[in-house]
């Protein structure tokens, strides 16, 4: 019996084993607790649907881009940051434990998601980078996505383009898509995809740990 | 018949007067060193394509009654010479083929041997646009001695025609050694003998004075040092008695280094103009390879080229390449000119193409390669990728952060564009906290009703004042009072009451 239940090809209702997915540690409990793997997946695409910026969806990301930078192993792996929507504060990033000098941002001319895209997947292609967050503007094309997957699978990196609805309506090969929404105290995140796992919504998620004010 | 020598005819003078070697017995300074001197007789003749069975010549078609100036070895052989007018060659040998010098050919020849001849020693200089000296005196031990670097320099000449070397203490007597004799060797101790010898030619004086030393009866040099000083200065000029005794070496014959050229440039012209862009690719590549192997010959790299699409004579679509190190890898350059060709506007067809670099600089560590085989596995350092994303986006389009120590929040960070640089350990604990992750650009002014700012909604606030208070000595200065708010709509917001003005802005988002 437990020869078979331990079959990667039966897929076990509501438990979220897992399933061979590298992942890094959100540093958020009950996110934790939600994800498949325990974290954001590496080598994978995460797409996070915002309407507003501002709200925490940058926060949620936080303790794991510090974490990284915190790993001992190689100097050479680089955050970039691509087409941010307003300036990411340099002594707050620094205060919230991230590594200044390994913190790359892009700013492309247009405000098309192409350029945005192409650049991740050549960040992505380099392997030189530990993780890659990019915004789009508008709306981003499926098949650039789809290459954006595979650069991220070869690459191994936390791949993550937040966007607002409109700008990520299209279907995409994401591993995890979130919804982020304000709730009354904290932000509501909805999973909306995840590899192995459910549909799953937390209300009021409290980030008021990372970077208080 | 008795000859007559000019010290005859003033004998008394030339009891007490000194003559021209005199100089040397008394002189307490001695400029000697080791200098080769390499004297390329044939150098117009490398540009010339023919077989062993013709007879060229190459004449200078300038001049009214043009002269030889340098004939192949057929020629020779045929009983012609430099120096024969070309009436008198073509009658003597009517098969001659005769061909135009070309002056800037045979410089940038020269320039290149130059640069070629700068593995023997650092000191190269050029003289008389036929000629090379070089200062061997600290490359002999690496040679093996006189023998030795005499035959490296034999068995490494790039050209057709080998020169006529020759090595003595100056480099004055060096040069008209080489152009009398070949490998030629002269000691200090033999100096002044071995240069009484020589012919009057071989110091390419002008015609009037060497005719009116043969007509004092001066054949050879040697002749010339039992005339009186003064003398010998009055009649045939200074110049003349300076040349002499810095071949002696008792005058100072300073020489100027040669100077390899600074930067690079090059052009290819098409037939036709043209839009396609694989025609401009391989142009660009060939233009890429001309430079790589400059770079290698002078073991530099460039930190910027500049490609221009010329579409007639005046306008130019510039493509500019810039790297973030020195560089002289022709992969990394080639992956950025295929990168601006493909995203590159053309207005007109293109009918040539060039490229001008920077300056180019010494290369003191190996460049990080580009692994060409870039498959699964490879790491591309993360500078090609700035480089290629600042090649398609644009200069300021990537660069990092670094933190300044200001108290006002916008000049507390600034952009840094050198990259990459190792990671740096900032002290988080001096930071101050409560600063939001994102900040406008602009801060944004917020009307102000029913008593407080509103963003989204009213605005209920968290923390605050923080009151910074900075910049009066620069002229940026600012009171504000900093406060955190919480929008209706769900960001908290950072935001500011100017105190001058008491207008509020919006400053931050928490993030």
């Amino acid at each position: 019996m437990e020869g078979l239940l331990a079959d990667p090809k039966i897929w076990r209702g509501r438990s979220n084993t897992s399933t061979g997915l590298k992942t890094q540690a959100t540093g958020i409990a009950s996110l934790d607790r939600r994800l498949p793997g325990g974290g954001w997946p590496l080598g994978a695409l995460t797409e996070v649907v915002c309407d507003q910026y501002g709200l925490g969806e940058l926060r949620l990301f936080i303790p794991a881009l510090a974490s990284i930078c915190q790993q001992p192993d190689a100097e050479s792996r680089w955050l970039f940051w691509l087409a941010p929507p307003f300036l990411p504060y340099a002594p707050a990033l620094a205060a919230a434990g991230l590594d200044l000098g390994r913190i790359l941002l892009v700013h492309p001319r247009q405000n098309d998601s192409v350029e945005t895209l192409w650049a991740m997947e050549q960040a992505l292609k380099s392997r030189s980078c530990a993780a890659v967050l990019g915004w789009a503007h508008q709306a981003a094309d499926a098949t650039a996505k789809r290459r954006l997957q595979l650069a991220a699978e070869d690459s191994g990196a936390l791949t993550v383009l937040l966007g607002s609805r409109g700008a990520l309506a299209q279907p995409s090969p994401a591993a995890l898509r979130l919804i982020v929404t304000p709730g009354e105290t904290g932000v509501d995140v909805r999973i909306a995809k995840c590899r192995g796992g459910q549909v799953e919504e937390i209300r009021n998620l409290d980030l008021s740990g990372i970077c208080p004010p | 018949m008795r000859q007559f020598h000019v010290a005859d005819l003033f004998p008394a003078e030339a009891a007490e007067k000194p003559t021209v070697t005199h100089q040397e017995a008394t002189a307490s300074a001695h400029y000697h060193g080791c200098w080769l001197a390499l004297t390329f007789d044939r150098l117009p003749l490398e540009s010339i394509q023919f077989s062993a069975t013709e007879p060229v010549a190459v004449v200078d078609a300038g001049q009214r009654n043009p002269c030889l100036i340098a004939v192949n070895e057929f020629a020779r052989g045929s009983g012609l010479a430099p120096g024969w007018m070309q009436t008198a060659a073509l009658a003597a040998v009517p098969r001659l083929r005769v061909e135009p010098r070309q002056l800037s050919a045979e410089r940038r020849l020269l320039n290149q041997l130059a640069d070629w001849a700068g593995q023997f020693t650092s000191v190269v200089s050029q003289v008389d646009e036929d000629a090379l000296l070089l200062d061997i005196a600290g490359s002999l031990r690496l040679f093996g001695g006189y023998n030795g670097l005499l035959a490296a320099v034999a068995a490494q000449y790039p050209l057709r025609f080998a020169p006529t070397c020759a090595i003595a203490p100056t480099p004055k007597a060096a040069l008209w050694f080489s152009r009398h004799e070949a490998n030629r060797i002269v000691t200090k101790g033999e100096l002044r003998r071995e240069i009484a010898t020589l012919p009057l030619a071989v110091t390419r004086w002008p015609e009037k004075r060497q005719s009116t030393l043969r007509q004092m009866g001066v054949r050879q040099l040697g002749g010339c040092w039992r005339l009186p000083r003064s003398g010998f200065a009055r009649r045939l000029g200074p110049t003349a008695l300076l040349d002499l005794d810095k071949a002696l070496g008792t005058a100072p014959d300073p020489q100027i280094p040669h100077r390899s050229h600074r930067y690079f440039s090059s052009r290819i012209d098409f037939d036709e103009p043209t839009f396609d862009r694989g025609q401009l690719a391989w142009a660009g590549e060939r233009l890429l390879e001309e430079l790589i192997q400059v770079l290698r010959q002078r073991e530099s790299g460039v930190e910027e080229l500049k490609f221009s699409l010329w579409h007639n004579a005046e306008q130019s679509t510039p493509l500019r390449l810039s790297l973030t190190s020195n560089c002289h890898e022709l992969a990394r350059f080639l992956l950025l000119l295929e990168d601006r060709l493909e995203y590159c506007q053309l207005p007109h067809p293109v009918s040539a193409i060039s490229v001008v670099s920077s300056r180019l600089k010494q290369q003191l560590r190996p460049s990080i390669p580009l692994p060409l085989e870039a498959g699964k596995g490879a790491v591309i350092a993360v500078d090609h990728v700035v480089e290629r994303l600042r090649g398609r986006l644009g200069q300021e389009a990537v660069f990092g952060l670094c933190l300044v120590d200001r108290h006002s929040p916008e000049l507390a960070w600034a952009k840094t564009f050198a990259l990459p640089r190792a990671a740096v350990a900032e002290d988080a604990a001096t930071h101050p906290q409560s600063r939001p992750l994102w900040m406008l650009e602009n801060p944004l002014p917020l009307v102000v009703e029913e008593g407080g700012p509103r963003y989204q909604g009213p605005l209920a606030f968290m923390s605050g004042p923080e009151r910074i208070e900075t910049g009066w000595w620069d002229g940026r200065d600012m009171a504000r009072d900093y406060y955190w708010a919480k929008s209706p709509a769900g960001p908290m917001v950072w935001l500011y009451r100017d105190c001058r003005s008491s207008n509020w802005y919006l400053h931050g988002f928490l993030g």
